[in-house]
């Protein structure tokens, strides 16, 4: 027993995709030209095609061809810190653009989140991370103002929250995430290129510091087209044995 | 102000939201009609249907045409950070993982096989499907594979219910799974899925990838699975323990 033909064919052209064989905007060959190249059916080929649409990793657009939707950067979950460093050694040039940064009273959303009262304030930051023009995410950070008092001060196209939390002496040494899939609306979605209503990931993630502390609460919207999320677990036994 | 401020200065969405947990909704309550919302927060409806729609955006609330909106169930969360087994990371939280079988096949590895489990191609290989469901909600489908000389006779086993792989593979076979290194992507859910999990064509969804490894980084097995994303979501923790 062997699996479908058309089955076979979908995962071949997937894994090029994923391997980067395929990239963004790349058009596929023709359905012609795969049925000849693989010695199957066009029917077979058509078959594959609609799977790899239906999954959202490619488009086919009449009397133009199949275009490629998809290439993705590696998320490491396990590294901590700035959205630079768990890219790390992935051929990228990530840069922030600063969307909006300010003040805002903690109310009693921030207040029951950090523990601190109603008035006080919350900077907050929201960057664009992009790579080579290709929008990657939004972040949106939230940080109790009494925790890093000159917070406001520095310009985070520049500079990361990190070493800002450092030159306060806090060092982050956990960070709690929730990785979900939703929907994203404009203005969010035109700016990651999506379109309005589309799935993205969300990454939502707490920071803590030496002291217990939670500092930093971050929502960052990702796109699911650019980026994949790598994940090793070992499981609790062999942590131990360590 | 700059034109983005009305990402963080959603005043409307945490109102709702701060309605939500005064009035201690519970999943499936109703949230108040629109006109008594506007009313309660003070506000136009444009802008409070644009709060409801991000709310339901992030999986929040859902909305029922012509009955109204209501508190979503919350999202079962997979605990990441120590890898288990899919059955026993949920028992630990108090779920109840069980299973469908689908189908359990002997297959010829494929080019993708092969090179996941580190094999030579056409190797011969279980392929056994099934679906997850977790406290009776179908959430996953899950495709596993597994060299068949390593384990030759667990086509014999059935895994409908509450049996566990893993823990057949370590007791009956000595193969124990210790690592998963898994690549996490999104999906959308396809025709021949969707009337498996019972949801929607197009549904957003987890694709996850996976290879469970032994100890000596042997690869045991390789694993396809795909969640529904409006009922699932993945916690890590990433850093040092509490």
């Amino acid at each position: 027993m062997s699996i479908p033909l058309y089955e076979q064919l979908a995962d071949t052209l997937r894994d090029k995709m994923y391997a980067g064989e395929y990239t963004f905007g790349d058009r596929l060959p023709s359905e012609r030209a795969l049925a000849s190249e693989f010695g199957i059916s066009h029917l077979t080929v058509r078959r594959a095609l609609t799977m790899l649409e239906e999954e959202g990793l490619i488009v086919r657009i009449q009397g133009k061809g199949t275009f490629v939707k998809s290439t993705r950067l590696a998320v490491n979950m396990q590294a901590m810190g700035s959205f630079s460093s768990v890219l790390k050694g992935q051929n990228t040039n990530v840069t922030s653009k600063v969307l909006y940064s300010g003040l805002r009273r903690a109310r009693s959303k921030f207040s029951r989140l950090f523990g601190i009262s109603e008035d006080s304030q919350v900077f907050e930051c929201i960057k664009l991370k992009s790579s080579n023009g290709i929008p990657l995410a939004i972040e949106q950070t939230a940080v109790p103002l009494e925790y890093v008092p000159d917070i406001a001060d520095y310009d985070y196209s520049v500079y990361s929250l990190y070493d800002v939390y450092r030159k306060n002496k806090i060092t982050i040494v956990r960070e709690d995430q929730y990785l979900e899939i939703v929907k994203v609306y404009n203005p969010i979605a035109s700016i990651l290129g999506k379109e309005d209503g589309d799935d993205v990931f969300l990454l939502k993630s707490s920071a803590f510091d030496s002291l217990g502390r939670l500092v930093e609460s971050t929502k960052m919207y990702d796109n699911d087209e650019r980026l994949i999320f790598y994940l090793s677990g070992v499981s609790c036994a062999q942590e131990a044995n360590k | 102000m700059s034109k983005y401020s009305q990402f963080v200065s959603d005043d409307i969405r945490e109102d709702i939201e701060e309605y939500i947990y005064v009035h201690n909704l519970k999943p499936g309550d109703a949230l108040p009609s629109e006109r008594t919302l506007c009313e309660i927060l003070g506000c136009n409806r444009v802008s409070l249907r644009r709060a409801l729609a991000q709310l339901a955006g992030d999986g929040v609330i859902f909305a029922v045409q012509g009955s109204g909106t209501f508190l979503a169930p919350p999202k079962f969360i997979e605990e990441s950070s120590n890898f288990i087994s899919f059955s026993s990371s949920w028992q630990t939280v108090g779920h109840r993982v069980t299973s469908r079988q689908l189908s359990f096949l002997e297959l010829d590895a494929n080019l993708k096989i092969s090179r996941m489990l580190g094999i030579p191609l056409g190797t011969k290989v279980f392929e056994l499907k099934r679906l997850r469901l977790i406290d009776d909600v179908l959430i996953s489908i899950e495709t596993s594979y597994l060299e068949k000389t390593k384990c030759p006779t667990l086509i014999s086993y059935n895994f409908d219910g509450d049996a566990s792989l893993y823990k057949v593979l370590e007791k009956n076979f000595g193969l124990h799974i210790t690592q998963l290194q898994q690549n996490i992507r999104t999906t959308k859910i396809r025709s021949d899925e969707a009337e498996l999990l019972c949801v929607e064509k197009g549904t957003a969804a987890f694709y996850i990838s996976a290879v469970g490894l032994a100890d000596d980084n042997e690869i045991i097995e390789h694993s396809l699975t795909v969640s529904r994303a409006d009922r699932y979501a993945m916690h890590y923790r990433a850093g040092s323990p509490y």
